[in-house]
């Protein structure tokens, strides 16, 4: 037994550039539909599990889809705003907690999340480094983007302009960072979370500047008339909150109609969600929906693409193989010496037989091995693969 | 072996039956037990209100230090931790503790005693300043005057906000908090009645040495007027004309004072005959006494005055 062995070994070693290219053929054969599939089911559970621990989601009316993946998965498509007081009626609502999202602007690439500190329990996000957000101009970091920007508590992040030529009303704010977050595998990672109070700031609804009352605030105040001080827009802000300016922070108009982009709903219970839903039926302005009904609806659609590429890989696939038996029997013909030697040196037929089955059962085993392998360090990876690629 | 079946299948249909009325993602089942919640007021008044409401069932605390101003006191990170781990923080509103707007507090656990007013309870402050940019909206200032407690029926509201919180907190302590909510409500409608009588008994135009005063006037269809006088610092002589013009004008025979004022100051309105009352305006949590202590202690200031 062992000499069999020991001669189809070293055939496929004395030939290795062949067997290498079968061995790879069949690996291939067998790795890429495996992978694809890892990573489908990984895509869809991420996707679901958030989608399941998500229950109501508040939007413009439009698409629910994009509502869905800018709430829950920070996507860059920025839905339609809608006001602070739908929150707020959401919160007045009895047994449902309301919690705003605002998920419009970026620092580099990483979403700013603005929302309050019901958020981080909602999602049962922990600070691994630092603390949680204490004040106005304060941010917590996710696992992913402290990482990659080798970021710390006490260390800062820039918003970035919205508009390339930065004539937009908002305004880069520098911003403490307080904590850093431990690594939940979710799009949290490669967030960045601030007070919504602070999203509202970037955005230019409130900010802080001098005293317009003061003398040196002559030349920015275009009238006075009593008690009321009409500047012009020149003012110069205060682009990071400190201590020594924080008082001088405020907002302008009224908080209920500030803009938010999403709103958690969280019912107590069935009966309290279906009566939410019932409330917002025949909302003109606002939707509510289910993220799971939505992501069910997305991953149907993925699986039906999912369905046609693995028709067309199991084709291939059967064509591959096809040619590896073809380069099998080919070869055969090509050893019809050697094996003749085979047989004249005293190599029966069966074991002449067992040589040539090993050396396939090598190139089988070591293609599925390699396949199967890959396959496994894929499903380790497959949750940060997942997050960097298919959502990031 | 069917006894292990019997119990298996048990916690089977706990669970089902359980899963079917409760849905995972309830936030109340995230908030964390704890021996005796906690309840932080921003202001004394609050605080006390909440304390007799509750008793001993709550850790109740002002946030703000004894001896600071609550109006005046900013929290640092560690009062904002404090603050974020409590369970209820009840704010006052109408402007009051400007701080929260920039501090990172939990939205769910904020309550605004004031949010059962209507627009016609709060006052305006004269005289603040607002300001504008371009086209934007009004800056949103703190131009309201805080101190809505001085107004008894005003802070009855409050109270029925603040027993609607802790009835959340305490469901089960109902009928106890019910008995120290009417309690309450006497006490205070003793004191209202009382500084009715006595106030009217004064019959005369006021002047204060704060806009604090402005519930405590309305309530009391009182005439008065408010200047930012300091206890322990010289007037201006600019001031002192306006106050010497005010006095002759109105005919104004009293003084509410947030302190007992320097000799000087004292020695200057004995001349005018205007009559000095330490009126304490509770913004300050108190070495001793608690609110009714002091709000009677102040009748009784004005009351002397009247004898």
């Amino acid at each position: 037994m062992n000499d069999t062995l020991y001669l189809a070994w070293r055939y496929l070693v004395y030939h290795r550039i062949k067997s290498a290219i079968l061995v790879l053929a069949i690996a291939l054969i067998v790795l890429i539909p495996a992978v694809l599939q890892v990573l489908v089911r990984q895509g869809q559970q991420q996707l679901t599990s958030r989608a399941v621990t998500t229950p109501l989601l508040l939007g413009a009316k439009g698409s629910p889809l994009e509502l869905t993946l800018n709430s829950l998965y920070y996507g860059s498509g920025v839905p339609e705003m809608i006001k602070y007081g739908d929150c707020s009626d959401v919160a007045y609502t009895e047994n449902v907690d309301a919690i705003p999202l605002h998920v419009r602007f970026r620092s580099q690439s990483a979403p700013i999340v603005g929302t309050s500190l019901e958020y981080f329990d909602f999602r049962g996000l922990s600070v691994q480094e630092g603390a949680l957000l204490k004040r106005l101009g304060d941010c917590v970091v996710g696992a992913n983007v402290a990482r990659q920007r080798g970021l710390s508590a006490g260390d800062s992040v820039i918003s970035s302009p919205e508009s390339a030529l930065g004539i937009a009303d908002e305004y880069p704010l520098k911003m403490r960072i307080t904590g850093v977050l431990a690594s939940s595998a979710t799009p949290d990672d490669d967030a960045i979370f601030v007070d919504l109070k602070t999203a509202w700031v970037i955005e230019g609804l409130g900010h802080g500047h001098f005293d317009l009352s003061d003398e040196r605030a002559a030349e920015n105040v275009l009238s006075r008339d009593g008690n009321k001080i009409t500047a012009n827009a020149s003012v110069r802000q205060y682009q990071e909150v400190t201590d020594e300016n924080i008082r001088s922070f405020h907002f302008h108009g009224r908080r209920s109609t500030f803009p938010i982009t999403a709103v958690l709903a969280l019912p107590e219970d069935r009966r309290s969600m279906s009566m939410l839903l019932g409330d917002y039926q025949d909302n003109d302005t606002v939707q509510l929906v289910r993220p799971v009904e939505v992501v069910e609806e997305l991953l149907q659609t993925v699986f039906a693409i999912q369905n046609l590429v693995l028709t067309a890989l199991v084709l291939t696939g059967a064509v591959t193989l096809l040619l590896v038996v073809v380069v099998f029997v080919l070869s055969l013909k090509q050893r019809a010496r050697e094996i003749e030697t085979m047989a004249k040196i005293g190599g029966s037929r069966g074991r002449i037989l067992g040589v040539l089955a090993t050396e396939v059962g090598f190139v089988i085993v070591l293609g599925v091995g390699i396949a199967s392998g890959l396959t496994w360090l894929t499903t380790i990876f497959a949750p940060q693969i997942v997050q960097q690629y298919l959502m990031g | 072996m069917s006894k292990t079946r019997t119990i298996f299948a048990a916690v089977l249909c706990f669970l089902a039956v359980a899963g079917c009325t409760k849905v995972n993602w309830s936030k109340t089942e995230l908030k964390r037990a704890r021996a005796k919640p906690i309840v932080i007021a921003v202001n004394y008044p609050l605080a006390y209100f909440a304390e007799r409401l509750v008793g001993t069932m709550a850790d109740v605390r002002c946030i703000v230090p004894v001896g600071e101003v609550a109006s005046q006191w900013n929290p640092n990170e560690e009062d904002v931790s404090e603050l974020q781990s409590a369970d209820l923080i009840l704010l006052n509103g109408a402007g009051f503790a400007s701080w929260i707007e920039s501090v990172t507090l939990p939205p769910s656990k904020l309550s605004v005693t004031t949010r059962g007013f209507s627009n016609d309870d709060f006052i305006a402050q004269t005289g603040a300043v607002v300001h504008t940019h371009g086209p934007k909206g009004e800056a949103d200032d703190a131009n309201l005057v805080s101190e809505t407690w001085l107004d008894i029926r005003l802070a009855t509201k409050q109270i029925d906000v603040i027993r609607e919180e802790m009835l959340k907190l305490f469901p089960q302590s109902r009928d106890q908090i019910q008995t120290n909510y009417d309690d309450l409500l006497a006490d205070l409608e003793k004191l209202d009645g009382e500084t009715d009588r006595v106030v009217k008994s004064l019959a005369a135009n006021w002047i204060a040495s704060r806009g604090c005063y402005e519930y405590f006037a309305k309530r009391y269809s009182l005439d008065l007027k408010s200047y930012d006088l300091r206890a322990d610092e010289a007037v201006n002589s600019q001031r002192w004309k306006l106050v010497d013009q005010d006095v002759k004008e109105r005919n104004v025979k009293a003084m509410l004072w947030h302190e007992q004022p320097n000799k000087e100051i004292q020695d200057r309105f004995d001349q005018l005959q205007v009559k000095v009352i330490v009126f304490c305006p509770l913004l300050k949590v108190p070495e001793d006494g608690d609110f009714l202590l002091i709000m009677n202690e102040s009748i009784h200031n004005i009351a002397a005055t009247s004898e």
